[in-house]
């Protein structure tokens, strides 16, 4: 995994400037652009990285970006910066799964904050997002099985209920964790959680 | 020629003859070629018509009636008439040895050539025709015409006949002449010795008879014409001359009695009347007149219907009339006939101008110029005594004046240039508060004027009487008590001719009211303006902050990243000093953002000063930079280059765009962002410049642009309508103009004219 990227659009180049120093300053990876255009054309998926967004742009609204990147499936953490925010337009920007909804000026406190909970967004949407992979390589058999883990089952509980010796559910089990990649099962049921997994299934 | 072409007409001398003798007769042979010519290349059927002429060559009236006649006949039937003659001559021929020949000549002629219709003209041509008629004519038609019905027998008409013919009134004639020479004893008969004359003779003899007691009939019937003439010639006072017919003298000579006529007026020693209406001009002096021709263009037209079909017995005897009296004015001047003896209704002919009417122009311009004369002298004598008059009444007048200035609370004042002596009216002593009875020169009234305008009402008086002209302006004055009031002074040079002296006249009025109102007025606009441009910031209210929190936002974060970079070990100089330049440019940035909005929202009294268009458009795009953003819309901006700078406030006139731009987003509001196009334009017009400001919005409802600059008038749910009305009083306060303009199918272009500064100005 390579270093988290800050990404930042505003139209106004002073602003891409100042915020670009700022966050260098604090460690960031930061990619300042000054148009949806070229942001949209530097962007790749894969690595963790959130989006520092003004909303009022003569090219394209913030909001409309959001709705767009949303629509292409890019799972790209954003905080909004603006000059001029309302209520109304943070309500919009928080439901579409903004992280944070600030105001220019913006403290280095309030920003930084922001941009660290919109990277960790981004770690976990990356973990899911290989993890999701790995589910997708789970025969039936081990969904199944993986199921019963997360609902807290032991292996012979698990074994009856799926009619089969005890045997087979170990070694499904067994399986279910090395495709999945992860060596616990407390992480199993994390990942299961956020994951939307297991609950009000059974 | 003639002879070649006479093809229908029948005894080729007399033909050649009339040629020869007769005006009329050319008229009549012009008109009957034309027929032979239509007749040759119609070859159609043409009718018939014989006429009967009573005399030969040209012999009035009969000619006058035949020419008629023919004239007439040929008219209206065209082609369609073949048109023969034959002449009895019996002023030559009257013998019944020659009629028989002639009856047979025409027996013979028929079997080649039968009319239509037999026309006998002139009693000698009816009375043969009627008397030969079964030989000749039995079956055929007859029109009689031109004679008196006593000539005919009463049967003559009974049997496919018509007639139309003269009833002559005898008596009537010695009536007309009595009327108009009441005092005539004698009367000169002039009459020929032809059969038809005799018979004439005869029967007016017999109806003259009642007057033989009170005139003296001369009958000259037994003469020849050179005898009549000598007769005429010397005939005994209160005579008059009465011509009846002169075809063939005593002597056999036949004449044509116009001729006659005309030798006789140039020899008589008396007045002469006749019968017939042509003989007016002749020589007759006139009165009831008997029209042979109007005889024979009625007698073709019957002739024309009998030969359409009409039988001829059909038509009634029909008798045609003398005309109203009428006269010639030359025989009545040659006879000292007084015109208040003509009946009534008469007509007087021939009138030739008098004197009068010759030299009217010089008559009019002799008695012109003597009125003219007169009314010269008149106007001096009047003129004196009126003179005199308003010296009387000068002092009057002058105390009309006075009163008149008083009632208009006027000043009245005069300063002579020479000796700055100063006479003042006792209004101008109470305007300027100058004691009464004390003297007054030049420097009194000076001191009272307000020391700011003393330069100002200085120079207007100095350059008065320089130019020998006048001023009018305002200034105030400082009253001892220390109000101040302001006057409205006029003032006009008036010299003497030669100009020596120099006196300047002039009215001070006390204008304070008007001036106070002006300026309440003034302030009240002023106030409005600020009051709605501070409404308008309203609108701009989120913009604004935006507009100052960009630069703001832009300083935090730069200041913060310095702090921290300064709390690290090893701190980026040369970042840092790009940090602080960027500070202080956004601090700059955020001080004009703050400046234009003190500009906009301080409110002050409107000052027209130079100012660039260009630039306010762009002071106002900068302030609504990130409004237009969130709005989406686009600007398209055209400036032209190096324009003139406008006389106008520039606080307002930003105002008037911001509106205007606020209102052109709203209207693009419903729009997609890429038809959210605003473009604005500038370019010199002469010696104005025009702002154009198009929008692509929804335009006004029905495309009624003119309404917008109504007051509360608004196409939005939040607004009041009178942004526009204010631009528009801005504008008139600038003597400018502002107007919209539908842009067809979308949106609207809003105009503004502004005049530029004289160039010496700028």
């Amino acid at each position: 995994m390579s270093n988290p990227t800050v990404y930042l659009l505003d139209d106004e180049p002073g602003m891409v400037k100042a915020v670009t120093r700022l966050l260098r300053a604090r460690g960031f990876e930061v990619q300042g652009f000054t148009t949806p255009a070229s942001f949209l054309d530097a962007y790749r998926p894969g690595s963790d990285s959130c989006l520092i967004l003004d909303v009022a742009m003569p090219e394209l609204d913030g909001l409309c970006l959001q709705r767009q990147l949303t629509h292409d499936g890019i799972l790209l953490p954003i905080v909004f910066l603006t000059g001029r925010g309302d209520i109304p337009m943070s309500v919009r920007a928080m439901k579409a799964g903004a992280v944070d909804f600030l105001t220019k000026p913006v403290k280095d406190t309030d920003l930084l904050r922001a941009v660290r909970a919109a990277l960790v967004r981004a770690a976990e949407q990356h973990e899911i997002a290989v993890i999701s992979g790995r589910l997708s390589r789970l025969t039936p058999r081990e969904r199944e099985v993986m199921k019963h883990v997360i609902a807290g089952k032991l292996n012979k509980q698990i074994a009856f209920d799926l009619g089969t010796g005890e045997q087979n559910i170990k070694i499904h089990r067994g399986r279910v964790m090395h495709k999945i990649g992860i060596e616990s099962v407390a992480d199993l049921v994390r990942i299961a959680e956020k994951l939307g997994i297991g609950r009000n299934r059974d | 020629m003639w002879e070649n072409g006479c093809r229908t007409t029948g005894l080729p001398h007399e033909k050649a003859d009339r040629v020869v003798r007769g005006p009329r007769m050319a008229c009549f042979l012009v008109a009957l070629l034309v027929v032979l010519t239509a007749v040759g290349a119609a070859g159609s059927e043409p009718k018939r018509v014989l006429v009967v002429h009573s005399f030969g060559s040209v012999a009035p009236p009969f000619t006058t009636h035949s020419v008629a006649f023919e004239t007439e006949l040929v008219e209206k039937m065209g082609e369609r008439v073949d048109l023969d003659e034959v002449s009895l001559d019996m002023a030559r021929y009257a013998d019944p040895n020659l009629q028989e020949a002639l009856v047979e000549y025409l027996q013979k002629r028929q079997a080649h050539w039968q009319p239509d219709l037999v026309v006998p003209i002139g009693s000698p041509a009816g009375v043969f025709v009627e008397q030969y008629r079964d030989r000749l004519f039995p079956e055929t038609p007859i029109l009689y015409t031109g004679m008196d019905r006593r000539r005919l027998s009463p049967h003559a008409l009974e049997r496919n006949a018509a007639f139309i013919g003269e009833n002559f009134d005898g008596p009537g004639f010695i009536e007309d002449i009595l009327q108009i020479a009441p005092a005539t004893k004698n009367i000169a008969i002039v009459i020929g010795a032809s059969a038809v004359e005799q018979y004439w003779a005869t029967a007016f003899r017999k109806e003259f008879e009642p007057f033989t007691n009170r005139i003296n009939f001369i009958w000259l019937n037994d003469l020849s014409l050179d005898q009549m003439l000598e007769k005429t010639r010397a005939l005994p006072p209160d005579s008059y001359i009465f011509l009846i017919l002169l075809l063939r003298d005593a002597t056999g000579v036949t004449h044509n009695a116009d001729e006659a006529l005309q030798r006789i007026h140039a020899v008589a020693n008396a007045p002469i009347n006749g019968i017939f209406q042509h003989q007016l001009g002749l020589g007759i002096v006139g009165g009831r007149l008997y029209q042979a021709e109007l005889e024979g263009i009625e007698s073709a037209r019957t002739a024309v219907r009998i030969l359409h079909g009409e039988p001829a017995s059909s038509f009634p005897p029909k008798i045609v009339g003398p005309l109203s009296p009428r006269y010639d004015w030359r025989e009545l001047q040659r006879w000292k006939i007084d015109e208040k003896l003509l009946p009534p209704g008469s007509t007087v002919l021939y009138r030739t101008p008098g004197l009068w009417e010759q030299h009217r122009a010089l008559i009019i311009g002799g008695i012109s110029i003597c009125v003219v004369e007169t009314l010269l002298i008149a106007g001096l004598v009047v003129n004196r005594i009126r003179r005199r008059h308003a010296e009387l009444s000068l002092s009057e007048s002058e105390d009309r004046v006075a009163l008149a200035a008083d009632a208009a609370q006027l000043g009245v004042w005069e300063i002579d240039a020479a000796t700055n002596k100063v006479w003042v009216s006792d209004k101008v002593r109470d305007l300027f508060q100058i004691t009464p009875g004390t003297d007054v020169d030049y420097a009194a009234f000076h001191e009272r004027v307000h020391p700011d305008d003393r330069p100002l009402r200085d120079s207007a008086i100095k350059r008065a009487i320089e130019t020998k002209d006048g001023y009018e302006i305002e200034y105030r004055i400082l009253l001892p008590d220390g109000t101040v009031r302001w006057i409205s002074g006029r003032a006009r040079c008036m010299s003497d001719g030669d100009g020596r002296s120099t006196r300047l006249l002039g009215v001070s009025m006390d204008v304070t009211e008007r001036k106070q109102a002006e300026n309440e007025a003034m302030e009240q606009r002023n106030e409005l303006f600020h009051l709605s441009r501070v409404a308008s910031l309203g609108q701009l209210s989120s913009s604004l902050a935006h507009e100052l929190n960009q630069p703001l936002g832009i300083i935090l974060s730069n200041a913060q990243a310095a702090q921290h970079m300064l709390a690290g070990d090893n701190p980026d100089i040369p970042e840092l000093q790009e940090i602080l330049a960027d500070i202080v440019g956004e601090d700059l940035r955020a001080g004009e953002v703050i400046t234009r909005l003190r500009a906009l929202l301080q409110r002050g009294e409107t000052r027209l000063l130079p100012v660039a268009l260009n630039g306010v458009i762009e002071d106002v795009l900068h302030l609504l930079r990130s409004d237009l953003v969130a709005r989406g819309v686009t600007v398209r901006t055209t400036f032209a280059e190096g324009l003139p700078d406008v006389a106008g406030d520039k606080v307002q006139l930003q105002q008037v765009v911001l509106n205007i731009i606020t209102n052109a987003c709203d209207a693009m509001a419903e729009n997609l962002q890429k038809d959210r196009i605003l473009r604005i334009s500038t370019n010199l017009q002469s010696d104005s410049v025009r702002v154009s400001i198009e929008d692509q919005g929804r335009g006004a409802p029905g495309g009624d642009v003119s309404r917008i600059f109504q007051p509360f008038f608004t196409t939005k749910s939040h607004g009041l309508g009178i942004g526009l009305s204010i631009c528009r009083s801005i504008i008139a306060a600038h003597q400018g103009r502002v107007w919209a303009e539908s842009n067809g199918t979308r949106g609207t272009t809003l105009h503004l004219q502004l005049q530029v500064i004289a160039p010496a100005a700028s």
